[in-house]
């Protein structure tokens, strides 16, 4: 089989050399107004990948096919695109344009000009993600992304972050988007054994990025197929260009802090409350503080709640050399970034090294070759859910020391486990290894074809190690141990042609054709144990019994895809594409094994018409439609099969068939989605911007239908459900002052409707996420709180008829809050003078509400000993009181059931990211041997304003698993970090 | 130009095309961790297989792991044990204030057709099963743990059998069809009669006594399977077929007495035991929340010490019966342990082997008929046999009435899933502890266990027990 496969790729690359044609020499000059020469400009044969950059005083160099165009573009100047004809020299002069319209963007297989593209696309570029004190490059981009939400979820180092294109597309299938990298389909799915997941797409080190491309509508995302409805993100990493060589260095330095933190009761206030609650039930105080072990005439005033936090540090070194020749070029960069977290015990290290290569064999044939390693260390924070997660600290009363004064060591006689310990006497360590790699050959046989082969992999290596010594609570009494090793393996290779002409002077074609094929195995090892000697023993080697944790699994999916895609232009202001894709996949059901996708897209650039060519006040405006068919493929490996599953019967194993009944007819979802975008610029740019609607319909949803036990199965999972997402997205970009002075500002706000449109049964979590007809996914549903009877100090909910009632049982279920934002967006104002730059981005989000899940334990009137949120003391005193806060009762559990009791408004708008910089002149550079050199302050989540009286606003617990419908839940989850930090970058 | 042009597009386009046919496979990944259903049990070793899965599933915590044998003894607690737990499923079951979405009466419910469907695809699969003797073991295994299935379905989801009658009180769903496809996964099938039931439990039960071999190591034998039977035959008080299968088991199998009623239960595969669920440290019923050393013990740190043994019913042994005393019935030193409360020492370790049906039993069984058929010598002997093991005196023909070979079964066999059974086939009222006490008729609607309200939810032919 495999052979066979190998010889058709063999074909492939034959078909590479069968033929030759002719090709010319390009060279020339890029200038920028003034006639001086641009360094850094990219030159790019149309509709290839075939491109230089210029050297240090604006000269390229470049072999392209007969009668080929040339797109000349650079961040901050107007693109040009030139037919070569039969010239050989090609000087350019560009224009200053500040905005990004005639950027080149990367699309999926290939590249276009900005403004020849008919889908919606978002591209940041590495400017956006550089010496920002994250882990992982989607933390970076928050409130830089137009139609894109993202949300970190909690401020633990390293954790998974929750992004949403356009919305939810799907209610049990990944929500998450397709992350291709060089061209690469990467893992970006947790593969850790830990509820709360990991983000394996912190591995890649955000200052090696060169652009992020963010394929949002189905003209531009279609080519990806059964992967691409709920996104596609290209990340493009950097690479050499042609001219001097260049070095630079960076280095950062910071401390970090919580953004912000909830009040707990003092000892006093605690002793008040939990007497009173007592009282009220008729106890007496002291016998139930002694009950639970608490002493009520304790002195000790222990602010717990700090506990769980530090000040955290953030360090960055940063090495890159960049470079090439007319034949070579290359990018080396090695980068070690060590985050001490704002949580106790919690600690991110990664070191990586990465190399792009790129050659030109001949005229025709180039090779290139990328190629990245990294290690990461993470010191972790324990799920949420468990006792062994610091932040429960809050929990502990005030009136219990952190340290015994008995015996000077940490406090054991704690009301729940002072999980300190754990830090002094366990790890809790996810260490990766990572590389992603991309070997490639671009040929071109004839004038305007050119050949691609490219194969690319993607290893990583997980490895977890959790160990609890005798004494901690997992521990008990001998030590606990874990370990656990995954390594996956994911490689594609991508095989394209494309032909690129234009006849007649006024059509232009590019047609692409291409074949992939991905496949991925994923193998995971774990050992567990219980028993060991003592605490300097930690690995299961040395445990006595080896318990149920050890075990060794392999899985994996492969892909089979033939796509195309056909773009025609008309003197460049009629825009015509389609694509197609026909995926086969692992996953798919033995009848459905292969899906067709596609979409079609066109463009009109009215700026270009003869009426509006030399309007003086309108310089850009582009109208353009797509509509097209794409898939959600994340639905599990094998969820189509019936399987037989292995099970012990004491010492002998056995099989049996699996609750589910297999479905042959399983498939992929589909999403059809409609986008209408209009893009403009006027005064030459000084306000420019784009705005888009659209409207995506999934149907195929895969559900799981409850069958009747009589037959011997549970459940069946089938497409049935459907969902859409209707939205609008504006991003507007201004240059205010363009003079000296320069002041500009990047304004961007979406607004997405989700609605399951249809459901075989509602879904309800144990909390108040829920899936219903006729709302958007994740809507809280449960009892609403009714306040607290002023007669009597009763919890109160509204009961079906709308009156109100004291028993939680006679509550009537109902919406009682949604956790979708209304709105996101961001707004980024950019200053510079002289050598000074200022930037400043806030970040938005408004309407969705937060549940707080911990409220049944830390606001609940004095319920239980769990130490109290400090909005407890206005609890309900005497008849007539007014309140919010029912009557403490020990626990008598009044007002204590989940409700809506703790939903709360989330809106928030945060100083996400301010940096002042300050670059030397050169001449002040050149004395210390530099060509350029900058230094700067930054700061990340400097300010948060928001009602939410939780920790942070930004929150989303994955303490109860990575239910799509389980969104603004907070557990006792961190906040996020508030970093300031400053640097400096030096370049040879 | 042109030509060249074309002539890379055909072999572009036949080098897809025959990527397109060497993809194809790519395309064909096996799970490993599971197999195919439909393959799984193409070949005899799979089979083996598929039959020791179905031993695995009676042991999980729905069956015979912890409900089958906890429920019925919830069922009628009163005035013999008290559930001290939080689990709401038990607690109902106790009190009597059940409701059609009891968790318990919906995990046995949904464990007992899945192992029923195990059995099912057994049984469907056995033409590949090519040595002779394993194809008639097989088939005995499968149709041994269909009919235990049923007889347990029908003693628990309907209301007791009734001699002399025709009994057409709606029994529980029957399907003897293997089901493997969505389509034959949605059949909606309405319940037979409690006769039906019962008809379909006896045809297995004799096919399987056949069919089963003399001896089958710690599996289901031909005794085991008549040892059921007499079990099932005295449920429908059908005395005389319930002497003769128990006799041919005391007399034939070979199986003798343990010198000790706790050795049974601390040793494996004793001397005693027609059919134990086998389990170990680490695979059983559960540690943490099932498992019924899990509810039943409370010693140091294991046990959750949910069900106590009442005073009032471990009075009822003799002083020097063993059965009353530590260990079989101690004082806890774990959870609840405060104020001497009693548990049971029959499980008292977490990978311990749980006996379903032993030679005592059969005793019992061949004792009771004997005597209603007026035999009191053969009764006699068979009492004192159980009673003198345990170091009880020896009862004599006058002391020997109905009530006291009862009393003997609910001595010798508490905790061991028969009290709810056997008073709904003596028609025995549950009388409450409390004063006054209450007397529950023991064809008392809430004495079934409730359709899971899932069920009846999902298949409107499902008809759903009175008073639920």
């Amino acid at each position: 089989m495999k052979q066979k496969f190998l010889l058709s790729l063999v074909w492939c690359l034959l078909l590479v050399t069968t033929a030759w044609a002719q090709t010319r020499t390009v060279t020339g000059r890029i200038t920028d107004a003034d006639g001086s020469g641009l360094p850094g400009v990219t030159v790019l044969e149309r509709g290839t990948t075939n491109g230089v950059s210029t050297s240090a005083d604006g000269a390229f160099s470049l072999t392209v096919q007969p009668n080929a165009t040339l797109i000349v573009s650079s961040i901050g100047f107007n693109t040009q695109t030139i037919p070569v004809g039969e010239q050989s020299v090609v000087n350019v002069r560009l224009a200053t344009n500040e905005t990004v319209l005639n950027e080149a963007v990367v699309v999926g297989y290939g590249s276009q000009a900005k403004s020849e593209v008919t889908g919606s696309v978002t591209q940041l570029s590495s400017k956006d993600v550089e010496n920002v004190p994250t882990v992982s490059f989607e933390q970076a981009i928050q409130g830089r992304t137009p139609g894109v939400t993202i949300n970190q979820g909690s401020g633990k180092l390293g954790s998974g972050v929750q992004i949403r294109v356009r919305g939810s597309s799907s209610v049990t299938a990944s929500n998450q988007p397709l992350y291709v990298i060089d061209g690469i389909p990467v893992t970006s799915q947790d593969v850790g054994s830990d509820t709360e997941p990991l983000n394996p797409l912190a591995d890649l080190n955000p200052n090696d990025i060169e652009s992020i491309t963010i394929l949002k509508d189905a003209a531009s995302s279609a080519i990806y197929g059964s992967r691409a409805s709920n996104g596609v993100i290209l990340v493009t990493t950097k690479s050499g260009r042609q001219g001097q060589t260049k070095v630079n260095l960076g280095y950062y330095v910071g401390t970090s802090e919580t953004t912000r933190r909830q009040e707990f009761l003092n000892a006093e206030q605690y002793k008040e409350l939990f007497t009173e609650a007592a009282d009220n039930e008729g106890y007496d105080a002291a016998e139930e503080f002694e009950a639970s072990g608490l002493d009520i005439n304790s002195d000790v005033d222990q602010k717990w709640s700090d506990e769980p936090f530090r000040k955290g540090k953030v360090a960055q070194y940063d090495v890159n050399v960049s470079g090439g020749d007319a034949k070579t070029r290359f990018y080396l960069s090695t980068t070690y970034n060590d985050q001490t977290g704002i949580i106790v015990g919690n600690r991110y290290r990664r070191g990586s090294a990465r190399i792009n290569l790129d050659h030109s064999i001949t005229e025709k044939l180039r090779v290139g070759l990328n190629l990245s390693l990294t290690r990461s260390v993470n010191d972790r924070t324990p799920n949420d859910n468990a006792f062994s997660n610091p932040v429960q600290l809050n929990a502990l009363p005030p009136i219990q020391p952190k340290i015994d004064p008995e015996t000077n060591e940490l406090n054991r006689n704690t009301l729940y486990y002072n999980n300190l310990i754990d830090l002094a006497r366990g790890q809790n360590r996810a260490g990766t290894y990572r590389s992603f790699s991309n070997f490639n050959l671009s040929y071109q046989p004839i004038k305007n074809l050119t050949l691609r082969t490219e194969a690319g992999a993607d290893f990583l290596n997980l490895n977890e190690n959790l160990y609890r010594a005798a004494g901690t609570q997992d521990g008990g009494n001998t030590g606990y141990g874990f370990s656990n090793q995954v390594q996956v393996i994911n490689y594609t290779t991508n095989n394209t042609a494309v032909y690129n002409t234009t006849f007649n002077e006024d059509h232009n074609v590019e047609a692409l054709l291409g074949f992939s094929f991905q496949r991925s195995d994923t193998k995971e090892t774990s050992a567990e144990g219980r028993g060991f000697p003592n605490p300097e023993f930690t690995k299961v080697a040395s445990a006595a019994i080896k318990t149920a944790g050890s075990a060794s699994e392999q899985t994996g999916f492969s892909f089979v895809s033939y796509f195309g895609r056909l773009n025609y232009a008309f003197k460049g202001k009629y825009l015509l594409s389609g694509s197609v894709r026909r995926d086969g996949s692992s996953r798919f059901g033995a009848n459905n094994k292969y899906g067709n996708f596609g979409a079609g897209s066109i463009g009109w650039v009215i700026s270009e018409e003869g009426f509006l060519q030399d309007n003086s006040v309108l310089n850009f405006l582009k109208l353009r439609a797509s509509y097209g068919l794409t898939g959600n493929a994340e639905i599990g490996n094998f969820a189509s099969r019936g399987l037989f599953l292995a099970v012990p019967y004491a010492d002998q194993a056995g099989i049996r068939p699996s609750t589910v009944v297999g479905n042959p007819d399983l498939s992929w979802e589909s999403t059809a989605q409609a986008d209408l975008g209009l893009e403009f610029g006027f005064f030459d740019n000084r306000i420019s911007g784009e705005i888009d609607v659209y409207e995506k319909k999934t149907t195929d949803l895969l559900l799981s239908r409850p069958l009747a036990f009589s037959n011997g199965y549970t459940s069946i999972t089938e497409n049935v459900g459907s969902l859409q997402n209707r939205g609008l997205e504006i991003a507007l970009n201004t240059r205010n002052f363009d003079g000296d002075f320069k002041w500009s500002t990047n304004f961007n706000i979406s607004f997405n409707r989700n609605e399951i449109t249809s459901l075989a049964a509602p879904i309800q979590s144990q909390y108040l996420g829920s899936v219903r007809q006729g709302e958007p996914i994740g809507v809280f549903y449960g009892r609403k709180y009714a306040g607290v009877d002023p007669a009597n100090g009763d919890a109160l909910y509204f009961a079906e008829d709308g009156s109100t009632t004291n028993l939680a049982s006679g509550a009537f279920l109902q919406k009682v809050g949604d956790p979708t934002p209304d709105y996101t967006g961001g707004i980024t104002n950019t200053f510079s003078f002289k050598g000074f730059d200022l930037s400043v981005l806030g970040q938005f989000v408004y309407g969705n509400d937060i549940y707080n899940s911990a409220g049944i334990f830390q606001s609940a009137n004095g319920d239980y000993f769990d130490n109290q949120t400090i909005d407890q003391l206005d609890r309900w005193q005497n008849p007539g009181d007014i309140t919010d806060v029912p009557q403490a009762r020990l626990y008598a559990g009044n007002g204590t059931v989940q409700s809506s009791r703790w939903v709360s408004k989330g809106s928030f708008l945060r100083v996400k990211n301010l940096t002042l910089g300050y670059t030397l002149p050169q001449t002040l550079a050149k004395r210390g041997y530099a060509q350029s050199a900058r230094i700067y302050v930054s700061a990340q989540n400097l300010a948060t304003i928001t009602n939410y009286d939780g920790y942070d606003p930004e929150v989303n617990t994955a303490a109860f698993g990575q239910a799509n419908f389980l969104i603004g839940h907070d557990f006792y989850t961190p906040p996020l970090a508030k970093t300031i930090l400053v640097g400096i970058n030096v370049g040879f | 130009m042109k030509t060249i042009f074309f002539r890379s597009a055909a072999i572009t386009a036949l080098s897809l095309s025959l990527g397109l046919g060497a993809c194809d496979d790519k395309l064909d990944i096996e799970p490993l961790q599971a197999i195919d259903a439909t393959t799984a049990l193409s070949s005899e070793d799979n089979v083996t297989s598929a039959v020791t899965g179905l031993y695995s599933s009676i042991g999980g915590s729905n069956l015979y792991g912890t409900n089958l044998i906890l429920v019925p003894e919830l069922m009628a607690a009163d005035g013999y044990i008290n559930f001290q737990g939080t689990f709401a499923n038990y607690r109902q079951l106790a009190r009597r204030t059940t409701n059609s979405e009891n968790a318990s009466a919906q995990g046995i419910w949904q464990a007992a057709y899945q192992t029923i469907n195990q059995a099912n695809l057994v049984i469907d699969a056995l033409p590949v099963v090519t040595t002779a003797g394993l194809k008639a073991r097989y088939e005995g295994e499968a149709r041994f743990i269909r009919a235990a299935m049923y007889f347990e379905l029908v003693r628990l989801y309907a209301k007791q059998y009734t001699p002399g009658t025709t009994n057409t009180q709606l029994g529980v769903a029957i399907n003897l069809v293997p089901v493997k496809s969505p389509m034959e996964a949605s059949v909606l099938g309405a319940r037979a009669t409690v006769e039906e039931v019962y008809t379909q439990v006896i045809t297995d039960l004799t096919q399987a006594s056949t069919l089963l071999p003399v001896n089958n190591g710690s599996r289901a034998s031909r005794f085991t399977a008549r040892a059921l039977l007499a079990r099932v035959y005295l449920q429908q008080s059908n005395f005389t077929a319930a002497r003769t299968q128990a006799n041919d088991v005391i007399t034939n199998s070979g199986k003798s007495l343990s010198p000790t009623l706790q050795s049974v239960f601390t040793g494996r595969n004793t001397s005693e035991t027609l059919l134990e669920i086998q389990q170990n440290d680490q695979n059983n019923a559960g540690a943490a929340n099932t498992g019924l050393a899990t509810l039943f013990s409370s010693i140091g740190q294991q046990g959750r010490g949910d069900v106590q043994v009442l005073t009032a019913f471990a009075n009822q042994y003799e002083a020097n019966d063993a059965r009353g005393r530590s260990q079989l019935i101690y004082v806890g030193t774990g959870a609840n342990s405060f104020s001497g409360q009693l548990r049971s020492g029959k499980y008292t370790t977490f990978g311990q082997n749980i006996p379903v049906i032993r030679l005592a039993e059969m005793y019992l069984i061949r004792a009771e008929a004997a005597f209603r058929a007026g035999d009191i010598p053969s009764a006699l002997v068979d009492i004192n046999r159980v009673r003198t093991r345990s170091g009880a005196t020896t009862l004599t023909a006058p002391q020997l009435t109905l009530a006291t070979i009862l009393r003997e079964r609910q001595l010798e066999l508490a905790f061991e899933g028969f009290r709810i059974h056997d008073l709904k086939r003596t028609g025995t009222n549950i009388v409450t502890t409390g004063t006054p006490p209450v007397i529950i008729p023991i064809t008392s609607n809430i004495l079934v266990l409730p359709i899971p309200k899932r069920e009846t939810d999902l298949n409107s032919n499902l008809v759903q027990n009175p008073g639920y």
